[in-house]
C-alpha cells in the first residue's frame, strides 16, 4: 500500500517535467527498419525476378534457335554422308571430295567444315572453289573424310511444332518426336498413379481408422521423398528385368517407357493420392449421412456422394500429377533410353524433352552450338506445357468445387 | 383415372417384394466388401512399391562376387600366404617386384607414406636439382620407421630389397598380408550377382562363372586360369565415404569428392535461400497490405513451386554459367548453389507463410499495445513463435535439394573429378550426381557401388526427415 501511494505521489512531478519540455512522442524515424522493410519487399521481389528471367532467357536463347540456320551433312543419293578425300590446309582453296557430289553444292551456297563456315565460289567436277574463314570464323586445316554440311533454312515455329523428325544432325528439329515419348511415359505414368491413388484416397478418408491413417500416411510421404534418381535405378535395375520375365527380351529391350513409365506412376502416386484425399475429406460429414440414411452401402456412399462432390480435387491432383510427370527427367533419362524417334510404342526406348535435355547438357555444352539453342526451345516448350497444366490444375478445383455451407 | 392405375401398377411392378429385397442387399453387400478389398489393395501395392523399391538397393549393395587373382597366391610361395612369416611375405614382394623399383617406390609413397601428389613432385623437383632428398629426412617428418643402413640413402633411388624392408618395418603382419594380397596377388571383382539371384537361381550363375572362366582363359591365353567361389560382398563400405571415385576399379570407388560437394553447395544453398525465403514470407504476411503487388508475388510463386527442377538448370545454365561468368567463374559450386536456392525459395517461402500466419494474432496485438514498431514485432515475437515451422519448411526443402539431380546435370557439375571441392569456386560433383553417372557406367560392378551410394543417400535424407518430424511435432505440442 505504502508503495503504490509512492509511486502516486511521485509521478506528477514527472509529468509536468515532461510536458514543459514538449516530449516528443510523434513517430520516430527509424532508418535500419526502413532498410529491413526495403530487404524484405526485395525477397519477395525474388520469385518475380525469377520468373521474368526463366521466361526472358528461355524466350531470348528460343529465338536465337529459330533465327540459326541449320547445318545439316551433304548425303548422296544412297543417303551416305559426303566428307573429304583430303586433307585441306591454310593454303588450298579447294575441296577434294571423296566422290563426284558436285550436284549437290552450288556457287554460292555457304558450307562448314567442322567449325569453319566457308562460301563456294566455284564447282567443277570434285573440286570447290571456295572463300575461308566467313563469318569471323578461323581458318584452320582440315583432316580427310571431314563432314560437309550445308547451310539449310532457319529452322520455322511450325516445323518445330509440327516436324516428327529430331535428328539435329542432318538438321531436322521436330519437337513431336520427343513429345510423343514425353506422352507416352506420362499416360502410362497415370494410367498407374490415378486408380491407385484414387483407391488409397477412398480408402484413407472413407475407411480407414485415424490409427491406421496416421500409419500408413507416413510411409506414402516417404515414397514422395525418394529422390528420383533412385526410382530411375528401380526402374533400370529391378522392373525391367521382371518386365523382360514376362514380356520376354526380344518384346522389351533394356531401354523402354513401359518401365520408366510405371516406375513414374509410382513416384506420383503420393502426390495424387494425398491431393485427392484432402478434396474427400473436404466433403461435410452431413453428405455422407444423407446417403446411409437411404440405406447405401459404403461403397455406394463413397463413390456416387463423396467422390462426385470431391471431383475438382480429383481432377486437380490429376492434372499436376500429369505436369510432374511431364516435368520429371531422371527416370525417363535412366530408363527410357535415349532414342529420339516419334513412337507411342510402350515396349520401344525413347527419349522424352526432360531426357533430351538432361543427355545433350551433360558435359560441357559449347555455347555457340544449335544444340545448345535446341535446349531452350524444349525447355520453352517444356515450361509452357507444365505451366499451362498448373494454372488449369488450380483453375479446375475452383470451378468445379461445389460448395457445401 | 387411367393415370393412376398406371402409376400404381408401375409401382408395384418396381417395388421389389421381400425375397428380391434380400437378394439385392446380398448382392450389395458383396460388391461393397469387394470394393473394400480393392481399395485396401491399392494401399498395399503403394506400400509394396516402396519395399520393392528399398529391396531392389539392398539386393545390389550385398551381393555375391567372384574374384578372380591376377597372380595365383599358389605360385608365391609354397605355404597358402596366410601361413607366411613377416620374413616371407617380404620375400614376396621383393620377388614379385623384382625389376619394378619404379612401381614400388610409388606404392611405399602412397601406402606407407601417405604423401600427397604435390609432396612427391617436390621431391622429384629437388632430387632433379641435385639434392639429395634422405630417407632419414622424409620418413622422419611422417614419423615412419626406417632401415638404418639407408638412412642417408635418396629416397627415390632406394633399391627393391630396400624398399620392400621399409615397408615390412612400417606394418605389422595383418597390414603385410592386406599389403601382398592388395598389390601382388591384385584380386579383380569379374562377376557380381544380386542376392536373390543367387540364393534363388544357382544354376545359371554357375554357367555365368564358366562363361567368365572360358573368357579370362582366352584373354590371358592361360588354360589354368580358376575364379574364386561366390562370396558375400557388402559394397557398403568405409572407404566408399573416405575415397575418391575410381571409374576404373568399382571395389575400390569411394564417394567423398561427392559428398564434400554435396556439402558443401548445400550450404551455399541455405546460406542464400534461408534469408531470402522467410523475408518473402514475412513480406507477404506482414507487410503487404493485399494489393495487387501481394496477389501477383502470391500467384507467382504458386506458380514457381510447379516448374519442373530442369527448367531451373536451364535458368542456371545460361544465368549463373554463362551471363554471371565473372562472379561465379562458369560451373562452379557457387552456380550451381544459387540455382538451387532459386529452386527450393517456393518451398521455403510457403511453409515459412504457413507458419507466420499460424502465430496468434494476440501476441501481435499486445506486441503493438506497448509501443513496439512493426518490426519489432515481427523480430522478437512473430518470428521466434514461426522458428520451429521454419526450421521444418527449410529441413524438407534441403531434403529435396540434396536428392536433386535434374538441375546440376544442366547446370554441369563433373562426374569423374577426384579432387576435393577447395571453396565455392571450385569445380565439384555431388552425390545424387555421382550416383546418377555410376548407374551410366557399362561395368556392371558399378550399379553395385550405386546401391551402397543410394543407400548412403536415403540415410542422409530420412534422417533430415526424421528431424524435421521431431522439429513438426514439438511444435505442435507446444502450440496446444
Amino acid at each position: 500500500m505504502e508503495n503504490q501511494q509512492a509511486v502516486v505521489t511521485g509521478t506528477p512531478p514527472v509529468v509536468t517535467e515532461g510536458l514543459d519540455n514538449k516530449l516528443d512522442l510523434r513517430k520516430k524515424a527509424r532508418p535500419h527498419e526502413m532498410l529491413i522493410q526495403g530487404f524484405l519487399f526485395f525477397s519477395g521481389a525474388v520469385s518475380i525476378l525469377t520468373s521474368i528471367a526463366i521466361v526472358i532467357v528461355l524466350g531470348n536463347e528460343a529465338l536465337l534457335f529459330f533465327q540459326t540456320p541449320t547445318w545439316a551433312e551433304v548425303r548422296d543419293e544412297t543417303d551416305a554422308i559426303v566428307s573429304l578425300s583430303a586433307e585441306i590446309t591454310e593454303d588450298t582453296t579447294s575441296l577434294p571430295l571423296a566422290e563426284n557430289k558436285g550436284q549437290f553444292l552450288k556457287a554460292g551456297q555457304k558450307i562448314r567444315l567442322d567449325n569453319e563456315i566457308m562460301q563456294i565460289v566455284a564447282v567443277e567436277g570434285d573440286v570447290l572453289t571456295v572463300e575461308r574463314g566467313l563469318e569471323d570464323t578461323t581458318k584452320v586445316a582440315h583432316q580427310p573424310q571431314t563432314h560437309i554440311r550445308l547451310e539449310g533454312d532457319n529452322i520455322s515455329l511450325v516445323e518445330f511444332l509440327t516436324g516428327t523428325s529430331w535428328q539435329p544432325h542432318i538438321g531436322e528439329f521436330g519437337v513431336l518426336a520427343l513429345v510423343s515419348a514425353t506422352l507416352t511415359i506420362s499416360f502410362i505414368a497415370m494410367f498407374v498413379a490415378l486408380p491407385l491413388g484414387v483407391g488409397v484416397a477412398i480408402y484413407l478418408s472413407e475407411y480407414a481408422s485415424e490409427g491406421s491413417r496416421n500409419k500408413i500416411k507416413p510411409i506414402l510421404e516417404i515414397l514422395a521423398g525418394v529422390p528420383t534418381v533412385v526410382y530411375g535405378y528401380f526402374a533400370l535395375t529391378f522392373i525391367t528385368p521382371i518386365l523382360q520375365g514376362i514380356l520376354g527380351k526380344e518384346t522389351l529391350g533394356i531401354y523402354n517407357m513401359l518401365s520408366a513409365g510405371i516406375v513414374m506412376g509410382i513416384m506420383i502416386l503420393p502426390t495424387v493420392a494425398s491431393m485427392s484425399e484432402d478434396a474427400l475429406r473436404a466433403v461435410p460429414r452431413a453428405l455422407r449421412e444423407a446417403s446411409y440414411g437411404l440405406g447405401s452401402t459404403k461403397l455406394e456412399t463413397s463413390t456416387k456422394v463423396v467422390l462426385p462432390a470431391g471431383i475438382s480435387g480429383v481432377v486437380a491432383a490429376f492434372i499436376l500429377g500429369m505436369s510432374r510427370a511431364v516435368g520429371e527427367t531422371m527416370i525417363v533419362a535412366i530408363a527410357a533410353g535415349a532414342r529420339p524417334f516419334f513412337s507411342f510404342n510402350p515396349f520401344e526406348a525413347a527419349e522424352t524433352m526432360t531426357g533430351h535435355i538432361a543427355r545433350i547438357s551433360t558435359g560441357d555444352l559449347p555455347r555457340t552450338t544449335i544444340d545448345y539453342n535446341s535446349l531452350f526451345a524444349i525447355g520453352l516448350t517444356l515450361f509452357l506445357v507444365t505451366l499451362v497444366l498448373n494454372i488449369i490444375s488450380r483453375q479446375v478445383s475452383t470451378w468445379l468445387r461445389e460448395e457445401y455451407d | 383415372m387411367s393415370v393412376s392405375e398406371n402409376t400404381t401398377a408401375s409401382t408395384t411392378q418396381y417395388l421389389p417384394n421381400e425375397e428380391q429385397l434380400q437378394k439385392n442387399i446380398a448382392r450389395r453387400n458383396r460388391q461393397a466388401k469387394f470394393w473394400e478389398y480393392v481399395f485396401l489393395a491399392s494401399i498395399i501395392l503403394a506400400i509394396v512399391s516402396l519395399l520393392m523399391l528399398f529391396f531392389s538397393i539392398i539386393r545390389q549393395t550385398f551381393s555375391y562376387v567372384v574374384v578372380y587373382n591376377q597372380v595365383n597366391p599358389d605360385t608365391l610361395a609354397d605355404k597358402p600366404l596366410e601361413e607366411l612369416s613377416s620374413d616371407e611375405l617380404t620375400a614376396v614382394i621383393i620377388t614379385f617386384y623384382q625389376s619394378d623399383a619404379n612401381d614400388l617406390r610409388t606404392l611405399v609413397f602412397n601406402e606407407v607414406l601417405g604423401l600427397s601428389s604435390s609432396d612427391q613432385q617436390a621431391i622429384r623437383d629437388r632430387e632433379r636439382a641435385k639434392e639429395t632428398v634422405t630417407v632419414k629426412e622424409i620418413a622422419g617428418d611422417k614419423n615412419k620407421e626406417y632401415p638404418a643402413e639407408s638412412a642417408e640413402k635418396s629416397i627415390i633411388r632406394l633399391t627393391v630389397p630396400e624398399y620392400a624392408q621399409f615397408i615390412q618395418l612400417n606394418f605389422d603382419d595383418d597390414a603385410l598380408y592386406d599389403f601382398v594380397v592388395e598389390y601382388v596377388v591384385q584380386p579383380l571383382i569379374v562377376g557380381s550377382w544380386p542376392l536373390d539371384e543367387y540364393l534363388l537361381d544357382r544354376d545359371s550363375i554357375d554357367a555365368d562363372i564358366i562363361q567368365i572362366e572360358d573368357q579370362l582363359r582366352e584373354i590371358n591365353d592361360d588354360p589354368s586360369i580358376e575364379v574364386s567361389e561366390p562370396k558375400l560382398r557388402s559394397w557398403l563400405q568405409w572407404h566408399l565415404i573416405v575415397d575418391t571415385i575410381d571409374l576404373s576399379r568399382p571395389e575400390d570407388a569411394g564417394l567423398r569428392t561427392a559428398i564434400l560437394g554435396s556439402l558443401m553447395m548445400i550450404s551455399i544453398t541455405i546460406l542464400v535461400a534461408l534469408p531470402l525465403g522467410v523475408g518473402a514470407a514475412i513480406y507477404l504476411e506482414e507487410y503487404a497490405q493485399g494489393g495487387w503487388m501481394e496477389r501477383l508475388i502470391q500467384t507467382n510463386i504458386d506458380n514457381l513451386a510447379g516448374v519442373p527442377s530442369i527448367i531451373y538448370g536451364i535458368l542456371g545454365l545460361a544465368l549463373f554459367v554463362r551471363i554471371l561468368d565473372d562472379i561465379t567463374q562458369g560451373r562452379t559450386i557457387l552456380s550451381a548453389a544459387l540455382t538451387m536456392a532459386l529452386l527450393i525459395l517456393p518451398v521455403i517461402i510457403i511453409n515459412a507463410q504457413e507458419a507466420i500466419r499460424s502465430v496468434p494474432d494476440s501476441l501481435r496485438q499486445a506486441s503493438y499495445g506497448i509501443g513496439s514498431t512493426k518490426w519489432q514485432t515481427v523480430w522478437n515475437h512473430v518470428l521466434p513463435n514461426a522458428m520451429p515451422g521454419i526450421l521444418t519448411g527449410t529441413i524438407l526443402a534441403i531434403s529435396r535439394a540434396f536428392g536433386e539431380t535434374a538441375v546440376l546435370v544442366v547446370v554441369g557439375s563433373i562426374t569423374r573429378i577426384t579432387v576435393d571441392p577447395s571453396g565455392p569456386l571450385s569445380r565439384y560433383t555431388v552425390l545424387p550426381l555421382q550416383i546418377y553417372a555410376l548407374i551410366t557406367q557399362p561395368q556392371a560392378q558399378f550399379r553395385n557401388v550405386a546401391a551402397a551410394g543410394i543407400l548412403l543417400l536415403l540415410a542422409i535424407l530420412l534422417s533430415l526427415n526424421a528431424a524435421a518430424v521431431i522439429l513438426r511435432n514439438r511444435f505442435s505440442k507446444r502450440a496446444v
